[in-house]
């Protein structure tokens, strides 16, 4: 059975610390094909970016980061204890790209990220108990 | 960040000089573009050679630009690399933006 690996990241709500999940990512996962892996990035840098936008948290506060990966199907937790993403906020990303492309005036400027995590991932779980919030993605790349 | 060519007198070359079109830097870049896009252009070629990575915040921008240009121009965007043009595939901007191989294409098919 192929043996799992698991690494952790911590992140410091500042958009400047972003960057860092692309660097990570490649490390963890050096075997997976490199475009694949950045539909995965982009949904973490999605994640991470809503957080330090809307999370309101305070500069002490850390993003978690987790990630096991057994052979080529990863899952990613991110976790923090900020704002919580607001339900409907939750339920508007799931047609948020089913947009007229010929309307620019009425393009959407802002609301993607959670469309995209969506788009870019094989499953999306967001919860939130006890003041932690969760998401779990999972991809198989 | 950004260099700016003047291709023809009524077309703008921007260049993004930058590896992440991201949140990060989302804000300074707007303050740029943003101007830029409302100030009559005629038209404007968006070189993206030196972007690797790209997110909702710097798509944001682009189509910020397209809907203050509004239909009296055109945007055309070229040179994305692989990822890039993933992420517009993902996002649908695919179906919004013109998208060319090159600069000298991108502006070939501005011409009237």
């Amino acid at each position: 059975m192929t043996p799992i690996f698991v690494a952790a990241l911590s992140l410091d709500c500042d958009l400047a610390q972003i960057h860092r999940v692309g660097i990570w990512l490649g490390d963890c996962c050096k075997t997976i094909d490199p475009a694949r892996l950045q539909e995965l990035e982009l949904a973490i840098v999605e994640a991470v970016t809503n957080v330090v936008k809307h999370g309101n948290l305070g500069a002490e506060q850390a993003i978690g980061l987790q990630l096991k990966r057994q052979g080529n199907a990863i899952e990613v937790i991110i976790t923090d204890h900020g704002s919580p993403i607001p339900e409907a906020a939750l339920a508007k990303s799931q047609g948020a790209l089913d947009f007229d492309p010929e309307d620019i005036a009425n393009l959407p400027t802002h609301g993607l990220g959670l469309a995209l995590i969506r788009e870019a991932t094989d499953s999306f779980d967001y919860r939130t108990a006890d003041g932690l919030n969760t998401m779990r993605l999972t991809k198989r790349c | 960040m950004l260099r700016e060519k003047d291709l023809d007198g009524k077309t703008k070359l921007l260049t993004l000089e930058m590896t992440r079109l991201d949140a990060a830097a989302a804000n300074a870049l707007k303050a740029r573009v943003l101007p830029l896009a409302e100030s009559g252009q005629d038209s404007m070629v968006v070189d993206l050679r030196s972007v690797e990575f790209i997110d909702s915040g710097g798509l944001g921008i682009l189509v910020n630009m397209l809907k203050k240009m509004g239909t009296r121009s055109r945007l055309v965007i070229c040179n994305m690399q692989p990822n890039v043009a993933n992420t517009f595939k993902l996002s649908r901007m695919d179906r919004v933006f013109t998208i060319r191989p090159s600069v000298d294409e991108a502006f070939a098919s501005l011409e009237r």
